[in-house]
């Protein structure tokens, strides 16, 4: 299993709506909308990077009003 | 039927199952405390209804690893055991090293005189005052905290510990007196040594194997705390019980054993629904959830009393005592809510130098630390943090890891909203 952070930046007043349709993705195990530089942070869960690729791609680049977003992979948890 | 609908059935049924599995665990707390009321009316010897449960408590535990060690599919070649769908870091018969078991033996001792007691006191109390009376653990563990990180309590704080006091003091008048030795035996003694046991328990689970980076899982540590119970509860049982008593674990313990085994049994189901929870859902609305035990050890203790009206007591102690009662539970829960649900995360997003990845078991380590992510990419950790108040995590957390010299950029990001585990 992978695991990655997705920070991501919304353009003003489209956050309720971009939330929504994150909640419709599966592969998201954490949703937080946060304050800061980034809009919301997202924890999700694949079996390998190709599955990452399509959900980035299809499910989260293409929803109207995410500007922009940076993907870490979690190489390790401790706890 | 469309995907759109498959998802939102699919995550509307995962949100029953979650709460289905804390609401249903906070029932069989309840059950089992009222099942303990019954024993202890039938056998008036609490060392003897100590011993009968740990031996109980034992065989249903050995039983359950046997049934979860089963393989039930293979991925990579690797047989994958029934139990890592409780647990995934379930390892079947595994034995921890004595940096765990220390812990689990120093619980263990406790477990089994806190265990004698809480026999002694059902004799007193029934089952709809026990427990509130066993909510009182939860101020110890808060008082402990302030002491120790010298840190003031919240507001939440403050009002959630007058709650839990003045619920679990109106819940003892219900009985229409007030036995002040006996409530002193249950909020110090037993609820003091279920404060150490808890404390013993968190630095058992907190140990992680480095050779394969896992932590003790939730079911073999429960069966390691039952089996040392167990021994030191038999050692104790065969030094400070008298030979009559001794017979007496054979005589009249079978006529109860299999009510203790119901008991057990419901404990150890009530546990299992929260390890699953846990994998599904928040620890704070799992505990909040759970303190509902509190209120339904009233309805539950009631039903008994009407089943069984001579073996069940319930104590009115007047025509007020079933409104004092409620209140007390009321009380209770509202103060217990209100410690689980006013926690907040806060995530922290660092760049370290290339010795600060050595740090990373230092940083697990500080308080309100519930995860650290080590990240490929622009930032190199992802910090989350659990705490009462922001200025309780900056002062007890964040503060701390400004303070490491490999920190060399940490951003803090406060959660307004969160969905998910």
């Amino acid at each position: 299993m992978i695991s990655a952070y997705i920070l991501i930046d919304v353009k003003k007043g489209h956050t309720v709506k971009v939330v929504e349709l994150l909640k419709q993705v599966d592969e998201i195990e954490l949703l937080s909308v946060v304050t800061g530089e980034y809009d919301i942070i997202i924890r999700i869960k694949v079996q390998e990077l190709d599955e990452l690729f399509d959900i980035m791609v299809n499910k989260i680049d293409s929803i109207e009003g995410v500007n922009e977003t940076v993907t870490s992979i979690v190489e390790k948890d401790f706890k | 039927m469309s995907e759109m609908s498959v998802r939102t059935r699919s995550a509307l049924s995962k949100k029953f199952l979650f709460y289905g599995l804390a609401l249903t665990s906070a029932v069989l707390s309840a059950s089992y405390v009222v099942v303990d009321t019954y024993v202890s009316a039938l056998l008036d010897d609490s060392m003897i209804l100590a011993q009968l449960s740990w031996m109980a408590g034992a065989l249903i535990i050995g039983s359950l690893m046997l049934v979860l060690a089963i393989p039930l599919r293979r991925i990579n070649g690797i047989r994958i055991p029934l139990g890592t769908h409780l647990d995934p870091n379930f390892r079947p018969f595994f034995l921890p090293p004595w940096a765990v078991l220390k812990w689990v033996t120093l619980s263990g001792v406790f477990m089994s005189i806190s265990t004698m007691l809480y026999f002694q006191l059902l004799q007193e109390f029934d089952a709809s005052i026990m427990a509130p009376l066993m909510s009182f653990t939860i101020i110890y563990l808060l008082i402990g905290d302030f002491v120790l990180e010298k840190d003031n309590p919240t507001m939440i704080e403050i009002q959630g510990i007058i709650a839990i006091v003045a619920g679990i003091f109106i819940s003892s008048l219900s009985r229409g007196e007030f036995d002040a030795k006996a409530v002193f035996l249950a909020l110090v003694v037993m609820n003091g040594m279920s404060a150490l046991i808890t404390i013993f328990n968190k630095k058992a689970t907190q140990w992680v194997d480095l050779s394969t980076r896992q932590p003790l899982d939730a079911i073999t540590f429960r069966f390691y705390a039952v089996v040392t119970t167990l021994i030191i509860n038999s050692i104790l049982f065969i030094i400070l019980a008298d030979p009559q008593q001794h017979l007496g674990l054979w005589r009249v313990g079978r006529t109860v054993f299999w009510t203790i085994i119901l008991s057990m049994f419901l404990a150890t189901l009530s546990y299992i629904f929260i390890i699953r929870a846990l994998r599904m859902g928040k620890m704070s609305i799992i505990n909040s959830l759970s303190s509902f035990s509190v209120i339904l050890s009233i309805p539950l203790t009631m039903i008994g009393h009407f089943v069984l009206p001579d073996a069940i007591p319930f104590d009115l102690g007047g025509s007020n005592g079933i409104i004092l009662k409620s209140i007390g539970a009321v009380l209770v829960i509202t103060g217990m809510l209100g410690l689980a649900l006013s926690e907040v995360r806060v995530l922290a997003i660092a760049k370290v130098t290339e010795d600060g990845l050595k740090q990373i078991n230092h940083i697990a380590s500080l308080k309100g630390v519930t995860r650290v992510s080590v990240l490929a990419g622009k930032y190199d950790l992802l910090i989350t943090i659990r705490t009462r108040s922001i200025g309780k995590g900056y002062r007890q957390t964040i503060r701390k890891i400004r303070g490491i010299p490999t920190v060399q950029y940490l951003e803090t990001i406060t959660i307004m909203k969160e969905w998910g585990s």
